[in-house]
């Protein structure tokens, strides 16, 4: 079991995210609707994965995956948007995003990233 | 009193805006990977409004749309209605570089207003059949479009208000803003549908739903 963060200001993108899940796997799962509630429920709630939207109002998904990454340094956070140009990809990663998955949510494709990023955060 | 068939709910909203959302993020690629052209994306907005407000709207987001110039296209299908692409007058200069290799081509006595008009229309195309594409696919629908056309300054105030007139007394309206990062510009894109499509539009939003309720 895992504590999941997940921050979009879409209660649909949250729902579609969170169907895509294990249910199974019993994962504690908490929500945000923008960047400034993402960082602070990341510090409040110390989540072992974060979900990340980018295009958010007030503060956005790329301050606050900066914010996160500056408080916490090994912070495990898989961008999930739509825009999937190659800039924006270069600068979340270049800022510590552990993946860029691409909306809508493919449940193969979030649950391999969500793996990956449980099995970097054991490994360290 | 509100007619609740006349209105979207608030997840009927919010799972539109996603999906708009996900029609631009689409588009945005589109550009960047055809003309390397990187766009900053804002949360798009969605409301059901009488044709007046429609106007009403847009008058208020572009006070002067005199110094405006338009890019409009028509699509139908189940999802129908008009895209209006509007960028302040002028800033289509600004996006000329992009074409600079070609321009180059065409040597010192082209007409600089007609490359960008030319330079628009064609950016609009895109943006426009990338999104309403993406859109209508996400909906399960397929659409069909009319040529892009463009309309500068004066013509617009008439344009968009011929089309709203000819709609029914409702209409659907989508707006975000698109922000060409590296050339400083920015347009905004409406959607203008029916109202007429209400009821296919409801059932559409329910089975994009369904798998996630």
């Amino acid at each position: 079991m895992a504590k999941i963060l997940i921050v979009d200001d879409s209660v649909v993108a949250r729902m579609s995210l969170k169907s895509c899940l294990p249910k199974e796997a019993g994962h504690e799962i908490t929500e945000g609707k923008d960047g400034a509630e993402g960082v602070a429920l990341y510090q409040s709630f110390s989540p072992d994965v974060t979900f990340m939207d980018l295009t958010m109002p007030g503060m956005d998904g790329i301050t606050a995956l900066a914010e996160i990454r500056t408080i916490d340094p090994t912070a495990r956070v898989i961008i999930l948007t739509a825009d999937i140009q190659r800039r924006t990809i270069e600068r979340v990663t270049e800022l510590g995003a552990f993946a860029v998955v691409k909306k809508p949510p493919v449940k193969e494709v979030v649950q391999a990233e969500l793996d990956r990023a449980l099995a970097a955060g054991a490994a360290s | 009193m509100k007619d609740p068939a006349r209105e979207l709910t608030e997840l009927e909203q919010d799972a539109l805006q996603e999906i708009m959302n996900i029609g631009f993020g689409s588009a945005a690629a589109d550009l960047a990977e055809i003309i390397n052209l990187h766009v900053i994306l804002s949360v798009p907005h969605i409301a059901v409004l009488e044709s007046h407000e429609v106007i009403n709207f847009i008058n208020q987001e572009i006070p002067d749309t005199t110094d405006m110039s338009m890019i409009t296209q028509f699509f139908s299908g189940k999802l129908n209605g008009g895209s209006f692409l509007v960028f302040p007058h002028g800033e289509g200069r600004k996006l000329l570089k992009i074409f600079d290799g070609e321009m180059s081509l065409i040597g010192d006595n082209y007409d600089i207003d007609l490359l960008e008009k030319e330079t628009l229309v064609e950016i609009g195309n895109i943006i426009i059949g990338a999104c309403v594409g993406k859109i209508a696919e996400m909906l399960g629908d397929v659409v069909t479009y009319a040529p892009p056309r463009f309309f500068g300054q004066d013509q617009i105030h008439e344009t968009l208000h011929s089309v709203v007139q000819s709609s029914d007394s409702f209409a659907i309206l989508f707006k975000t803003v698109f922000d060409f990062e590296q050339y400083n510009v920015s347009g905004y894109l409406f959607l203008v549908s029916q109202y007429s499509i209400m009821p296919w539009l409801k059932q559409a939003i329910a089975e994009f739903l369904g798998p996630h309720a």
